[in-house]
């Protein structure tokens, strides 16, 4: 069985690790977008050298060696230059850039979709969207801002050495407040990376209210809760102002220091070399070279704090990414994988592959409990022939949904073993599928598509096939009433159905998928007895049906093979209806 | 598209409570101008003195008079952000407040076609690009603006023609560049709706996963989103290029303008016309026109992610519910509750026809049906959240549509099959969000639901978080009859509400809802003939119309009623449960 998931710990350098592999997606592209942009950084360095021979050739009239408009002409060059590297780099750049968007989201979702083990998250949806979102730019924001580290670097070696060249006091002189300002930067990197954690928090509490207030909306408006609900929000809100703010202001004090810092780093030159300019031994020409080199110089130390914070950053964000696929390698995140961005799409996935037929399910000493509450079901023994109908009964809380998610790997069960044939099951999250099992859970989530969507998602099915699953769904009245019949949109998560006509879809679903063993999470909570009568009757019809239901309705118990009485969450009592209700002599317990 | 008048109206609406800070700001930003002009007129006189061999002491001095200058700046410069962050965060959370209010008030038809992953990007997503907007706005466009005017006026000065040929040159090229803005913002809009419907896509896709997987979709779904993400893939590519030509565009302008005011420098000192200092501050003054300008497109880039987002936002907010609101109020006490020859279709399909009935005062009716018969529409016509075709609902004697929506909400507590849990304490979860409601009253529900014991097993009590995973069906069942308990309605809707519980649950609070219906006027819809057995008068619905109705001891006794044809039908079992 599947251990308990344990916490990831993804380091910086996993997180470096997870970038690169998404930059190297498309290697050339990227190579080529690299040398532009480093080029384009670079550049200035000539513009500066061409302004100080311009300023020498003014000053020095004649006896210059160069006229200042030849001086003028280069300048011109250098700036054209830069121009064009820009162009190049900004076309090659963006599409690296929304391709590095794609990677990692389609990485963590197949995981999602396909991965072993169970699917516990972290976070209600609406906050793995925001993950998804947010987490990701974070990520290869990384990768961009070593671009732009790397360019900086570049310059700032050059010219650094053409000012060394011209005046080593001077220079050094200039760099004391760079200097300055780097020790600074490293000093506040704690309080930067606590606050930007702060912040994230509280911009997930944000989304994940809206996203659970829009999920839940006829709730809050058939209570008229509406403006308490928005009260609630303005109050995550101001907190995550608050945040957001002290974030913003350590990222951007260091970031202002950029521009004054130059100019600091101006007034001391002009300091030391008010001698030298009044003598003729530090020319005006020099002056502007300094100048023009120390403001992308004085950028150099935000580049460095930046690229820090941004790698401490995206180590968060490796991890929240990660969190999303517990068991799986945190650099899966940057895997490489055919995206079919351009070109054919591929075709839709192929049918599944036949598995062997049920003929006998054992489990034995199942149990799973729930982290939080401790609750859930120990020490489970069932065994189902083919055939058969077993149905799970007992109290609320008694662990019914609990028990068929543990057996089905949607839940990651701490001990226990599961049979196939007499075949251990490894994981049942990935086994426990069409064309061996299908299921319907308690609560159906539908999708914003089609009714046939809805019911097909993807199953390799004839019309007759969807035909006939809507009909044992007793679907078929309700599709006829409709306009656009199969081709309904039922809306975001099915809302324009009525909660039993979702159910019947969702088991319609799992009908059309025509598997050996159906698993049922009480189909009966939103239909008639009428409907609910047909269904059974219609199930039982087709060939060779094993099922599994929760159901506390003596009209299916009694039908049932064997029932299943759970007590908190281990078996009270089995066999067939009459019987479990003689060994627990109290009819209430078990149906009322 | 967002106009000039949505940009205004949206900050006139949410600037003005910020009034005082944003005068404030102002003067800050002013400040910050007036130091960086200060700079390079520093440095020409320090170069023209150095050069005419001035005093020693002289050129110190004016070396750390620039100095001074340049602290100053650093330290009102942070001021200033410190400042537009707070007015901007205000500003942009009063506003998504508004707008999450706003769209919780519009009717279902809108939420029918908006997933909760899409308004979240489109409540929060283009709410948080107007934030960044909104704080940067002032400091950022017009300390830039002021700038600009600041060097250009200064630039006259020393010489009419460079003033006036650079000032020209500048507008046109901020005039091109908001060209070059209009035809990015399609682009952007298309880019982001792409994306909202990719993570709407995924919001869904993840909330239904265990559906997904179970049923062997994963390979299928998989297939599907790489197809959402192509598009959006292309969409953003295109966005990112339009919107990137801009920057290209001042590139170049820069190139020219510093090469010409160069050009012109060596002109008029050749001539003697003016300084070195004067040509280095040419140079200077030219170079720092960079930064505004750069400034503005720069803001321009977020600017017109701005503008969409205005436009997505003012779109969302033109979005009207079908529902007029009316004034009047309701009598206190259980309210009666009267369909007069009510007809609805929703979307061109008839769900009810000619519907009459009258339920009086702290009377219960049961409502019974087959699925789509009707039912669950009854009590949204109750509700208003939609309004009838023909007919009129009428609650405490008026028709629902001249009743105040809020107030009719207020007094109607429902328990439907469909139990939401928010990530937010349990005693948030039982008041919905309301913190007047008194502890002891919750502890007080809790305990006649039963869940006192419950509560006390939480690691918090009534503080404790919620997630929706960790409840079982059956207790965020009972969480929902917690919240019809504390609101003390006059009218209670349970909409298939027993179907979770199990029947031993049931029992547990077949008091508590004994005690709930006691003295209020009460609508039960229910599949089962036992959960309406409570019912006095009953009400079956068939394709939406009335098939009977009449005091359920009346209907139970008259052999060829309906009623006794669904008791006759072999489930007896249901009765007795």
């Amino acid at each position: 069985m599947t251990a308990q998931t344990q916490p990831h710990t993804t380091t910086g350098a996993s997180a470096w690790h997870i970038t690169w592999s998404i930059a190297r997606y498309k290697p050339w592209l990227f190579a080529f977008a690299f040398s532009v942009w480093v080029a384009f950084y670079t550049m200035p360095v000539l513009t500066g050298l061409a302004t100080r021979w311009f300023f020498d050739a003014l000053t020095g009239g004649a006896a210059a060696e160069r006229s200042p408009w030849s001086a003028l002409a280069l300048l011109a060059a250098a700036e054209l230059g830069q121009v064009a590297c820009f162009v190049l780099a900004v076309g090659s750049w963006n599409i690296c850039w929304s391709v590095m968007d794609v990677l990692p989201r389609a990485n963590i979702f197949a995981w999602v979709l396909r991965g072993p083990g169970a699917r516990l998250f972290p976070a209600p949806p609406g906050e793995l969207v925001n993950r998804l979102r947010d987490d990701v730019l974070e990520l290869n924001l990384l990768i961009d801002t070593w671009l732009d580290f790397s360019g900086v670097a570049l310059f700032s070696v050059l010219a650094a050495w053409v000012m060394i060249s011209t005046d080593v006091t001077i220079t050094l002189v200039a760099f004391l407040p760079i200097a300055a300002v780097t020790a600074a930067a490293r000093l506040l990197g704690q309080r930067l990376r606590a606050a930007r954690q702060a912040s994230r928090r509280a911009t997930g509490q944000v989304t994940g209210l809206i996203g659970e207030l829009f999920a839940a909306v006829q709730t809050i408006t058939s209570s008229g809760a509406e403006q308490r609900a928005t009260a609630h929000l303005r109050r995550l809100s101001d907190r995550r102002g608050e945040a957001a703010i002290r974030d913003k202001l350590l990222t951007e004090a260091l970031a202002t220091f950029n521009t004054n810092i130059a100019n600091l780093a101006t007034g001391l030159v002009l300091l030391l070399a008010a001698g030298g300019i009044r003598s003729g031994t530090f020319t005006v020409g020099d002056f502007a070279l300094f100048v023009a080199y120390l403001a992308p110089l004085s950028s150099f130390p935000v580049w460095i704090g930046r690229l820090l914070a941004r790698s401490r950053q995206a180590a968060v964000s490796a991890e929240r990414l990660a969190d999303l696929m517990p068991g799986a390698p945190a650099t899966d995140i940057g895997r490489h994988r055919p995206l079919y961005l351009r070109g054919a799409m591929p075709p839709a996935p192929p049918a599944l592959a036949p598995a062997e037929p049920l003929t006998l399910l054992e489990v034995r000493g199942l149990s799973y409990r729930h982290p939080l509450s401790g609750k859930g079901v120990h020490g489970i023994d069932l065994t189902i022939e083919r055939g058969t109908f077993m149905v799970i009964t007992g109290r609320i809380g008694a662990g019914k949904s609990t028990l068929l998610r543990a057996l089905l790997g949607l839940l990651p069960a701490q001990s226990g073993v599961i049979l196939w044939n007499g075949q251990r099951v490894a994981d049942p999250s990935r086994f426990f599928q069409p064309p061996r099992v299908a299921y319907t859970p308690q609560t159906p989530r539908l999708f914003s598509d089609t009714l046939r969507e809805n019911v097909l998602q993807g199953a390799a099915a004839t019309d007759r096939d969807l035909a006939r699953a809507v009909h044992t769904a007793v679907l078929e009245p309700d599709i006829a009433a409709m306009e656009h019949g199969m081709e309904t949109l039922i809306g975001p998560r099915g809302v324009r159905l009525s909660g039993g006509q979702v159910q019947r879809t969702a088991a319609a679903r799992m009908f059309v998928r025509d598997t050996g063993l159906l698993v049922f999470d009480d189909i009966s909570s939103a239909l008639d007895v009428e409907t609910e009568r047909l269904l059974w009757q219609r199930v039982f019809a087709r060939r060779d049906a094993t099922c599994l239901a929760v159901s506390h309705w003596p009209a299916v118990l009694e039908r049932a093979d064997i029932v299943i009485l759970l007590e908190e969450g281990r078996i009270r009592a089995t066999g067939r209806y009459a019987d479990v209700l003689l060994q627990t002599g109290d009819v209430g317990e078990v149906a009322g | 598209m967002a106009t000039l008048r949505d940009y205004r109206a949206l900050l006139v609406r949410y600037l003005r409570p910020q009034r005082r800070r944003a005068a404030l700001l102002a003067v800050l930003v002013l400040g910050t101008t007036g130091l960086q002009l200060a700079g390079p007129l520093m440095l020409r006189a320090f170069i023209d003195r150095a050069q005419a061999a001035a005093a020693m002491q002289t050129l110190v001095w004016m070396a750390l008079g620039f100095l001074a200058v340049t602290l100053l700046t650093q330290f009102v410069t942070i001021a200033a952000l410190w400042l537009s962050e707070q007015v901007g965060w205000a500003a942009t959370n009063a506003l998504r407040g508004d707008l999450a209010l706003h769209c919780l008030r519009l009717d279902p038809t809108f939420h029918h076609t908006h997933t909760p992953g899409e308004l979240i990007e489109r409540i929060d997503g283009d709410t948080t690009a107007l934030a960044t907007f909104f704080s940067q706005f002032v400091i950022r466009i017009v300390g830039a603006a002021l700038l600009l005017t600041g060097v250009l006026l200064l630039l006259m000065r020393e010489d009419w023609r460079i003033g006036l040929g650079l000032g020209v040159y500048s507008a046109l090229a901020l005039f091109l560049l908001l060209r070059v803005r209009a035809i990015a913002v399609p682009h952007i809009a298309r880019s982001q709706q792409a994306s909202a419907e990719m993570f709407g896509f995924m919001e869904e896709r993840l909330a239904g996963v265990e559906d997904i997987r179970a049923n062997g979709a994963g390979e299928y779904t998989m297939h599907r989103l790489l197809g959402v993400m192509r598009h959006r893939f292309h969409r953003q590519v295109r966005a990112e290029m339009v919107g990137d030509s801009i920057w290209i565009f001042v590139r170049l302008f820069f190139l020219v303008a510093g090469v010409g005011s160069l050009a012109a420098g060596t002109w008029l000192y050749q001539s003697g016309a003016i300084s070195l200092g004067t040509v280095y501050l040419l140079f200077q003054f030219t170079t720092m026109l960079r930064r505004p300008i750069e400034l503005i497109t720069g803001q321009l880039h977020e600017f017109q992610r701005a503008a969409a987002s205005v436009g997505r936002i003012g779109a969302l907010f033109a979005e009207r519910s079908a529902l007029e609101n009316g004034t009047e109020p309701l009598p206190a006490g259980p309210l009666p509750v009267a369909f007069e020859r009510v007809t609805f279709a929703y979307e061109g399909e008839p769900v009810l026809q000619d519907v009459s009935f009258r339920l009086e005062a702290g009377r219960t009716l049961g409502v019974l049906g087959r699925t789509g018969s009707g039912k669950t529409t009854l009590t949204r016509l109750l509700l208003r959240l939609y309004d009838v075709e023909r007919g009129q609902v009428r609650v405490a004697g008026s028709d629902v549509r001249t009743l105040d929506i809020d107030r009719l909400r207020g007094r109607a507590g429902v328990v439907t099959q469909e139990v939401q849990v928010f990530r937010a304490s349990l005693r948030d979860n039982l008041t919905l969000f309301d913190p007047s409601i008194p502890d002891e009253q919750v502890r007080r529900v809790l305990n006649d639901l039963g869940l006192a014991h419950w509560v006390e097993s939480l690691p918090d009590g009534l503080d404790s978080e919620l997630a929706g995973d960790a409840l079982s069906a059956g207790e965020a069942q009972l969480i929902a009859f917690g919240r019809v308990f504390l609101r003390d309605p006059g009218l209670v809707i349970l909409d298939e509400a027993s179907s979770r519980l199990d029947p031993a649950t049931e029992t547990l609070i077949e008091r508590a809802v004994d005690r709930l219906l006691a003295g209020r006027t009460a609508i039960i819809i229910a599949h089962r003939l036992g959960t309406v057995q409570r019912a006095d008068d009953i009400l079956i619905l068939e394709d939406g119309q009335v098939q009977e109705f009449g005091p359920r001891s009346v209907l139970a006794a008259d052999p060829v009623s309906r009623l006794s044809a669904l008791l006759g039908t072999g489930m007896q079992e249901a009765l007795a449960s």
